[in-house]
């Protein structure tokens, strides 16, 4: 090759068959960059089993198995940035690094499908807060069993284990009501759900759709339910803020473009800790508060490192792990919840749960009603 | 004097043209069926999709029925009033800088040119990001600066009047370029012929110069309403606020629904893309059958028109475009890079040098998604403006060359994408390649690269006929002539002396690759997820600084290769 150009360059000038034999490389060097999975980049023991503070998360065969594939895929409806520090103390334990996709449930439900279906599914751990989505896909033949050894008994809830260990609860989620402390006129007058839809705030009220996910179920369950059906009525009245995503609820309450706002618990921790002034209420009525799911894809592109992915996180020091990015755990030996920067994390708050399973029949007519009397649709 | 002809000669060597003629046809057979695969099918697959249910496959007509509903309803009508308000703001814009450039006195030419054309490589996705910071009333800097100054008025981009001024913004330059080509190569006779008449300058100029680029404008104006009317970032970030829902909005929602209905998102598409053939046709009907011919063998340069102590308010509206459109939004992105935490009290907090860092850039170093999308956006620049490349001269030169049966077909089917919306023009392609699971591109970046070659297919092409248009034939026939195939012949002799339009063509399919962001939204994957995908996935995630960062990065990519774009289109010039 490199006697072929220098003499094709002796005259100095270049040609088409120059130009092409360069592109060529330059398509060859990049499209095999592309999409190339990343290396093991070290982390976790060298060899034997993977033990972390005395708990066996996984033998010696599965975490070499793993490196060997050496990444994950994770389609999640995590917020990216809490999965991506999640996935990086994954891969300082084991090895393996991990591959975020973050999107609302429903986003991320369809492209579970079309990929599927189009016999190429990129994803290897699935998480959503819709567990109607997990027993379809269970249905689907789209879902391996994985065993997790002792985690019914550590979970809060066992009954949300399926029997065949194709998903297993990940996270309690939690949404609450928030306001500004900057923009509205009077912040100890807010205390209650009530409070942060008063007519004074009409058209600064930033929430997310009954449609997105089963979160989007959840809360339309808990504001028919619990709330009733006149404080939806009067949430209608002022004319929300819809976003798609509850990061976007979260960053314009945040930046003052709503004054009160439905908001993800983890995010606010977030925005609370880059020093805005969003203050969290947990009114005694309760907070919405409901499982997310995590499965491991029947046909991944990794399945060991699935595997291994869905033994850890559901171990208790991946529980720790994540209650240490702000986030709820569904063990019952996990450790304190926390979000570094945050003070005063109310750990015990009354919480409404939001049992989906049992609302697999309503939750159309949930969300049909909600869109009806809310979004007037 | 006898002529001979190139093709008199070919008649008395038969043997040697029958093999060739069996290459040609092959050769014609490979461009028709590339056009039709990355043209024609997605289209069809579209079509298939809106008539057929999504869970039992029959035919059906509810798909359309479901575009009676309320959402539906008003997804079109606020598409078609807000991208309709947004189209004239664009001609007025886009024409009025071609004016001042073509057709007046106005000082500093060079800049005026320069301001009608930069932001265009700037992105509306980043654009869109920029005037959120700079223009949301409450946060927005500027309603900062407004407040520090007393000035009792608000900002606010998250209102339709936002969504038409960023959409003008950002789609001007296309009308610039196309009405200013346009003026550039109408001869002046008429208007001189004005002025002598007694005509003012301001009547000829209403009366002659703009009604004589009129199909430019129209044509323009179509352009810019397809574009625009399938933008999603601008109506999807900006949108919420103003309790409005497009058509772009519409489908993605339509899509990503439970229970999934992509056959209702293809029916959206199929009718604005009904539309949109609709006012290409009563273009063709109405506007182009009048005769517009100002060049002739006498061509007259036009005299400018004098605009005296106006020509300084005409430098102040580029020079105020510009700022809108590039240094503003460049300005907040930088401060929002620079600065730590989302939240600021007043313009002093905000302009506090104490939260000034560079953590942003130092987490977007360290953030695997940005690598991964640069990467990815840069592999697909290549490959995009490589294949595009390559397709759109084999297009144009069968077309041109006008040999084989059936070329008059390429220049319609090579222009039909200017047609297609770039969200429908994604699920279209989802559409087809779906069905197609013996070659299973869809979750690969080859999906993604068909695409925008696909969307991308009429600026080659164009680029590339109007470089052939140019060209002789003589030097490539002396070469069969002589013995050479004629595969031979295009590589040896007409790919040299066309070198710099192909790099020309090259770079202009790179930078429009490089800035997209709706055709990749129903295509990417994981793997294959482009920058611009990234950075609205942050977006929505709330990390402004990073967002900021990238955002940085992504235009200072696209000002490098348009500079060389620039250089290299003065040397083919």
């Amino acid at each position: 090759m490199r006697l072929a150009l220098r003499r094709s360059t002796r005259d100095g000038r270049l040609r088409p068959g120059h130009w092409f034999v360069a592109t060529a490389a330059a398509i060859a060097l990049t499209a095999t960059g592309c999409g190339s999975e990343g290396q093991p980049s070290g982390g976790g023991p060298e060899s034997g089993p993977l033990v972390i503070d005395g708990e066996t998360i996984a033998d010696e065969e599965l975490l070499a198995a793993a490196r060997a594939e050496g990444v994950i895929a994770l389609y999640t409806v995590m917020p990216e940035q809490q999965a991506i520090t999640i996935g990086k103390q994954f891969t300082a334990d084991t090895g393996v690094e991990v591959q975020v996709t973050s999107a609302p449930g429903t986003e991320l439900a369809t492209r579970i499908k079309t990929e599927a279906d189009a016999g190429n599914l990129a994803g290897d751990v699935f998480l959503t807060s819709a567990p109607r989505d997990m027993v379809g896909w269970k249905d689907a033949g789209y879902l391996a069993p994985v065993e997790v050894p002792g985690f019914a008994e550590a979970a809060l809830n066992p009954d949300a284990v399926d029997p065949e260990f194709h998903y297993y609860p990940y996270n309690i989620y939690v949404y609450l009501p928030a306001f500004n402390a900057a923009v509205v006129p009077d912040p100890d007058a807010i205390k209650d759900w009530d409070d942060i839809i008063d007519p004074q705030f009409t058209g600064k009220v930033g929430i997310t759709p009954a449609g997105v996910g089963g979160s989007g179920i959840a809360q339309a369950a808990f504001q028919t339910e619990v709330l009733g059906e006149a404080w939806l009525q009067k949430l209608a009245a002022v004319k929300p803020v819809i976003f798609n995503a509850s990061s976007e609820v979260a960053q314009n309450l945040a930046q003052g473009n709503v004054s009160t706002a439905i908001i993800f618990e983890p995010t606010a921790f977030q925005f609370i800790a880059d020093g805005a002034p969003i203050v969290l209420l947990y009114p005694e009525v309760g907070v919405l508060a409901g499982d997310t799911y995590q499965a491991v894809a029947a046909n991944a592109p990794h399945p060991n490192a699935a595997r291994l992915w869905q033994l850890w996180s559901l171990s208790k020091h991946g529980q720790s792990v994540l209650t240490g990015t702000g986030t709820r755990s569904v063990r019952k030996d996990a450790g304190p919840l926390q979000f570094p920067g945050v003070d005063d994390i109310e750990t015990n708050p009354v919480i409404w749960p939001a049992n989906l399973t049992a609302r697999f029949d309503t939750q159309a007519e949930l969300v049909a009603h909600w869109n009806e009397v809310v979004l007037g649709q | 004097m006898t002529t001979i002809r190139t093709s008199d000669v070919v008649g008395l060597r038969p043997a040697v043209w029958r093999g060739a003629g069996l290459r040609k046809s092959m050769f014609t057979g490979v461009v028709f069926a590339l056009l039709g695969i990355l043209i024609l099918a997605p289209i069809i697959a579209l079509l298939w999709s809106a008539l057929h249910a999504d869970d039992t496959g029959a035919w059906t007509l509810d798909n359309f029925k479901e575009l009676a509903s309320a959402s539906a309803r008003e997804a079109l009508w606020n598409s078609l009033w807000v991208t309709g308000l947004a189209t004239i703001g664009t001609i007025i814009v886009g024409g009025g800088l071609a004016w001042l450039v073509e057709r007046t006195d106005v000082p500093l030419k060079g800049f005026v040119r320069v301001a009608g054309v930069v932001p265009m490589f700037l992105s509306a996705l980043v654009g869109t990001l920029a005037w959120s910071l700079l223009g949301a009333p409450n946060s927005g800097y500027l309603n900062a600066v407004l407040k520090a100054l007393h000035i009792p008025f608000t900002i606010n981009v998250h209102s339709w009047y936002g969504i038409v001024g960023v959409l003008v913004l950002y789609y001007s330059p296309f009308a610039f370029l196309i009405i200013q080509a346009a003026f550039a190569v109408s001869g002046g006779d008429m208007e001189n012929a004005a002025r002598i008449s007694g005509a003012s300058s301001f009547q000829t100029t209403m009366k002659i110069s703009f009604p004589l680029v009129a199909p430019s404008m129209v044509g323009a104006a179509i352009l810019g309403f397809v574009i625009m009317s399938s933008n999603f970032p601008v109506t999807s970030i900006l949108g919420a606020f103003a309790h409005m829902e497009f058509v772009p909005n519409f489908m993605f929602v339509a899509l990503n629904k439970t229970p999934s209905q992509p056959g209702v998102a293809a029916a959206i598409g199929v009718v604005v893309l009904s539309l949109t053939w609709l006012a290409i046709w009563a273009e063709n009907r109405y506007v182009l059958r009048k005769s517009y011919v100002t060049v002739s063998g006498k061509g007259a340069r036009p005299s400018l028109v004098r605009l005296g102590p106006w020509k300084w308010v005409g430098l102040g509206f580029a020079i105020m475009y510009i700022c809108a459109a590039a240094v503003l939004p460049v300005l907040a992105l930088t401060i929002a890079a620079f600065r730590r935490g989302l939240y600021y009290a007043d313009l002093g907090d905000l302009l506090d040098p104490a939260k000034f860092t560079t953590d942003g850039f130092a987490r977007m170093w360290a953030y695997d998604q940005f690598h991964l999308g640069l990467r990815n956006t840069v592999v697909l620049a290549i490959l995009t403006a490589t294949i595009g490349t390559i397709v759109t001269f084999a297009a144009a030169y069968v077309a041109h060359r006008r040999r084989v049966r059936g070329h008059q077909l390429i220049p319609y089917l090579a222009l039909a994408p200017v047609a297609v919306p770039g969200l429908i023009l994604g699920l279209a392609f989802l559409s087809f390649w779906l069905r197609v699971p013996v070659i299973a591109i869809y979750g690969t970046i080859w999906i993604l690269v068909f695409a925008y070659v696909c969307q991308l297919f009429p600026f080659g092409y164009e680029s590339m006929s109007g470089t052939l248009v140019k060209l002789d034939n003589e030097l490539e026939d002396g070469a069969v002539l002589s013995g050479a195939s004629r595969l031979r012949a295009i590589w040896s002799i007409t790919l040299p002396v066309i070198k710099a339009a192909l790099g020309a063509a090259f770079l202009l399919l790179f930078v429009l690759t490089f800035r997209e962001f709706t055709v990749a939204l129903f295509l990417y994957n994981p793997q294959t997820k482009p920058l611009s995908i990234v950075i609205y996935g942050q977006w929505i995630g709330g990390s402004i600084s990073l967002v900021a960062a990238m955002s940085l990065v992504f235009t200072a990519v696209l000002v490098v290769v348009t500079i060389i774009n620039r250089v290299v289109v003065r040397n083919k010039d």
